[in-house]
C-alpha cells in the first residue's frame, strides 16, 4: 500500500508509504486527497516521514489539495521531513504555504 | 479569429448610439466588429461569420437578450462562445438570469470602456485555453505511454483465458481476465485498460451486448476493442465491424496471433499520440502561445544564452520569454507549470501561454519596472481565474538594465538564481521570497537588486536540472550545478559546459523539462 490512512477523531492522517514520491504516484494521491475532502475531511495531515525524495509533481498534488481544503475552511499540514525533502521545501519556499511539524503528535495537537 | 489574428465581436443592441460607442472602442483596440439591431439579425450574423464573442443587450424589441442567449446555446457550435450581457439594470435578479441564460459575464451601463475591454480580453483568452484543452480531452493518459499496456480479456472459458493471458504477459503486457461481461464491465470502469479483448459466445450477456454497453459509455467506447471467437462465419465478422471494433480474431488462430494484433494496435496508439502532439502544436500556434522561443532575443550589454529540452518532447511545463521594455531595460522570464506530468500536459501548455501573455501585457504597460509589482499583478489575474486554479506555476522575472548593470529579480516559488561573480570561486544563491503564482491573493513578492560587473554570470534554472539523476540514483543537485558553474571561465560558453556535464551525468536521460538561462554582463558603462 502506497498510501495508508489513519483517523484521529475528525483529523485524517495520510501516510505516504514511499521512499520516492514522484509523478508516478502524484495523480493517485491527488485523487485520494480530493476524495477525502469531498467526503468531508477538513483537517488533514500528510505524513512524509517515509519519503527520502518528493518531486515537484508530487508537491503539486499537495498544493492543489491544500488550496482546495483551505478554500473550505480546513487545513492540510505536513509532518516528517527527511533532509532532502526539507531542503526542497526550503528551496521552493513551500514552508510558507504549508504548516509543517516534526512529529505527527505535534501536528495533531495543532488542530485542537 | 480571422487570418490576421483579429478577433471578431458581435454587438447586439437596438440602440444605435450604444452600438457605435462600443464598436468605436473595440475597433480602436484591433477587433473586427459586427452589429445587429436584434436577435433575428443576430442569428444570421453568427451563422455567416466566424464570431469569437457576443456583447448583447438584455431588453430589445422582439426576442429579449436572455431568450436569444438560450437559443444560441442550444446550438452545439456556440456552447462555449463567450457571451457578455450589457444592461442598465443592476439588480441581482437580472444578474442571476444572465447566468442562467448561459451568459459568461455581465456589464452594467453606464460602464467604463476599460472595464469592458478587460472583460472582453479575459473571456477571449479563456476561450482559447478551453479550445486547446477540449481538443485533447481524451488523450490525458497518453503521456504515460512508457507504462506497461494493460489488456482486459473477457472469456467464460477460464482455461483458454489463462492461455491467452500467459502469452500476452510473456510479451511484456499486463493482461487481466474476467469470466463474464458483467465482471469485465466492472474491471473496465474501475481501471480503464488500453485494449479490450472479448469472446462473443458467453452465457447471460454475450460479447455483442458487452460491446453495446461499452459503446454507451463515453470513456470506455474510446478503448480499442477486439472480438475473440471460435465462430468464423463471415456475417459474424461483419456484425463485429459494424460495432466499431478494432479487430477480430478467430480463436483457432492461436495466442501468437492475438499478441501480434494487440501489439499492432498499441503501436498505432503511439502514432495517435504523436498526432495529438502535433495537433497540440498547431492549436498552440493558432493561439500564438509559443512557450519557448528558439533562441534568446539579444540585448546590448548582456550576453544571454538558453538551453531548453521539453520532457518526452512534449511542450508545456517550462516556459521562457524575453521582453524588451525600452532602450535600457529588458525582461527575462522563466516559469514552470506544475501539473504537466499528471495528465494535463496540453492544459499546462495553454496555461504557460496564458501566463506568458499576461506577463507581456503587464510588462508593456508598466510605468516603473519593478519586478515584484509586475509579479503581483500577474498573480492577481491568475489567482482570480478560479477555473484554472488547479494549476500553479513557479516564475522568475529578471529585469536587466544595460546602463547601470543592475538586475532586478523577483520570483514566485522558483529556485534561486545562481550568481557567479567574475574571478571568484564563490557561487551565491539569490533567493526570492514569494509564493507560487496563483496560490494566494497576496504573493508577498520581494525584489532583489544585483549589481553586475563585467563577466559576472547569472543562471536561471527549473527543477528538472537539479532533480535529474545518474544511473546510481544520485541527483545532479545544487552541488553538482555549483561545481560546474565554478569551473566556467570567462572564455567558456556559459551554457555549453553545463550542458555537456549534465548530459554525461544523466546519460542523456532527463526526468523533466530542462531549462537553463545564462546571463553574462558584457562591458557596462558606469
Amino acid at each position: 500500500m502506497d498510501f495508508i490512512q489513519d483517523q484521529h477523531d475528525d483529523i485524517l492522517v495520510e501516510v505516504v508509504n514511499l521512499t520516492r514520491a514522484t509523478l508516478k504516484e502524484a495523480e493517485e494521491f491527488k485523487i485520494i486527497l480530493t476524495n477525502d475532502i469531498t467526503n468531508g475531511w477538513r483537517k488533514i495531515i500528510v505524513d512524509l516521514s517515509e519519503c527520502e525524495f518528493i518531486d515537484s509533481t508530487f508537491l503539486g498534488a499537495l498544493v492543489v489539495s491544500l488550496k482546495k481544503v483551505t478554500g473550505l475552511g480546513g487545513d492540510l499540514k505536513l509532518v516528517g521531513f527527511q533532509p532532502a525533502v526539507h531542503s526542497m521545501f526550503e528551496l521552493t519556499r513551500m514552508y510558507r504555504v504549508f504548516e509543517s511539524f516534526k512529529t505527527k503528535e505535534e501536528a495533531l495537537k495543532s488542530f485542537e | 479569429m480571422d487570418s490576421n489574428g483579429k478577433y471578431s465581436i458581435l454587438i447586439i443592441d437596438d440602440d444605435i448610439t450604444i452600438r457605435k460607442l462600443i464598436g468605436f472602442h473595440l475597433k480602436a483596440n484591433d477587433y473586427n466588429i459586427f452589429e445587429s439591431v436584434g436577435a433575428d439579425d443576430g442569428f444570421n450574423v453568427l451563422k455567416e461569420n466566424n464570431i469569437d464573442l457576443v456583447l448583447c443587450d438584455v431588453t430589445m424589441d422582439g426576442m429579449d437578450g436572455f431568450t436569444f442567449c438560450l437559443k444560441v446555446r442550444e446550438d452545439e457550435n456556440y456552447r462555449a462562445l463567450p457571451f457578455i450581457f450589457v444592461t442598465a439594470d443592476t439588480s441581482q435578479e437580472v444578474k442571476n438570469k444572465a447566468l442562467e441564460a448561459g451568459g459568461d459575464d455581465i456589464i452594467t451601463k453606464p460602464f467604463e470602456i476599460n472595464d469592458l475591454l478587460v472583460k472582453v480580453k479575459a473571456l477571449l483568452k479563456r476561450a482559447d485555453i478551453y479550445r486547446a484543452y477540449g481538443a485533447k480531452k481524451n488523450l490525458e493518459e497518453s503521456i504515460s505511454q512508457s507504462d506497461v499496456s494493460k489488456i482486459l480479456l473477457v472469456d467464460d472459458d477460464q482455461s483458454l483465458a489463462r492461455l491467452f493471458q500467459y502469452n500476452l504477459n510473456k510479451a511484456g503486457l499486463n493482461c487481466v481476465t474476467a469470466n463474464s461481461t458483467e465482471e469485465g464491465l466492472k474491471l473496465a470502469k474501475a481501471d480503464p485498460p488500453d485494449i479490450i479483448v472479448s469472446d462473443i459466445m458467453m452465457p447471460l450477456v454475450d460479447g455483442y451486448e458487452f460491446r453495446r454497453m461499452l459503446m454507451s459509455d463515453s470513456e470506455l467506447k474510446q478503448i480499442p476493442f477486439i472480438f475473440l471467437t471460435s465462430k468464423g462465419d463471415e456475417n459474424d465478422v461483419l456484425d463485429g465491424y459494424d460495432m466499431g471494433i478494432a479487430d477480430y480474431v478467430i480463436k483457432t488462430a492461436g495466442p501468437r496471433i492475438v499478441v501480434a494484433k494487440v501489439s499492432a494496435i498499441l503501436k498505432s496508439l503511439g502514432k495517435e499520440r504523436q498526432k495529438a502532439v502535433s495537433e497540440l502544436h498547431s492549436a498552440a500556434d493558432r493561439m500564438r502561445a509559443k512557450v519557448v522561443p528558439d533562441e534568446p532575443t539579444s540585448f546590448k550589454g548582456f550576453d544571454i544564452k538558453q538551453w531548453h529540452v521539453p520532457y518526452q518532447g512534449i511542450p508545456g511545463g517550462d516556459f521562457i520569454d524575453y521582453v524588451p521594455l525600452d532602450d535600457k531595460n529588458f525582461a527575462v522570464i522563466l516559469g514552470d507549470v506544475m501539473g504537466k506530468k499528471w495528465g494535463a500536459w496540453y492544459f499546462a501548455y495553454a496555461y504557460a501561454g496564458y501566463v506568458r501573455s499576461a506577463l507581456r501585457v503587464e510588462l508593456q504597460t508598466a510605468k516603473e519596472f519593478k519586478a515584484n509589482e509586475i509579479l503581483q499583478r500577474v498573480n492577481n489575474s491568475v489567482y482570480q481565474d478560479a477555473k484554472i486554479s488547479e494549476v500553479f506555476a513557479t516564475l522568475s522575472i529578471l529585469i536587466l538594465n544595460n546602463e547601470t548593470g543592475t538586475v532586478k529579480y523577483s520570483g514566485a516559488g522558483d529556485l534561486p538564481v545562481f550568481y557567479k561573480p567574475a574571478g571568484s570561486d564563490e557561487i551565491k544563491k539569490i533567493q526570492s521570497k514569494g509564493t507560487l503564482l496563483g496560490f494566494a491573493a497576496e504573493g508577498c513578492y520581494n525584489e532583489e537588486v544585483i549589481e553586475l560587473k563585467e563577466n559576472d554570470l547569472l543562471y536561471l534554472i527549473t527543477d528538472g536540472v537539479l532533480e535529474s539523476r545518474n544511473s546510481a540514483g544520485e541527483q545532479f543537485g545544487v552541488e553538482g550545478l555549483s561545481n560546474v558553474i565554478r569551473s566556467i571561465s570567462p572564455t567558456d560558453d556559459p551554457v555549453q559546459k553545463i550542458k555537456n556535464e549534465f548530459i554525461s551525468f544523466t546519460d542523456n536521460r532527463f526526468e523533466d523539462d530542462i531549462s537553463l538561462i545564462s546571463i553574462k554582463a558584457a562591458v557596462v558603462k558606469k
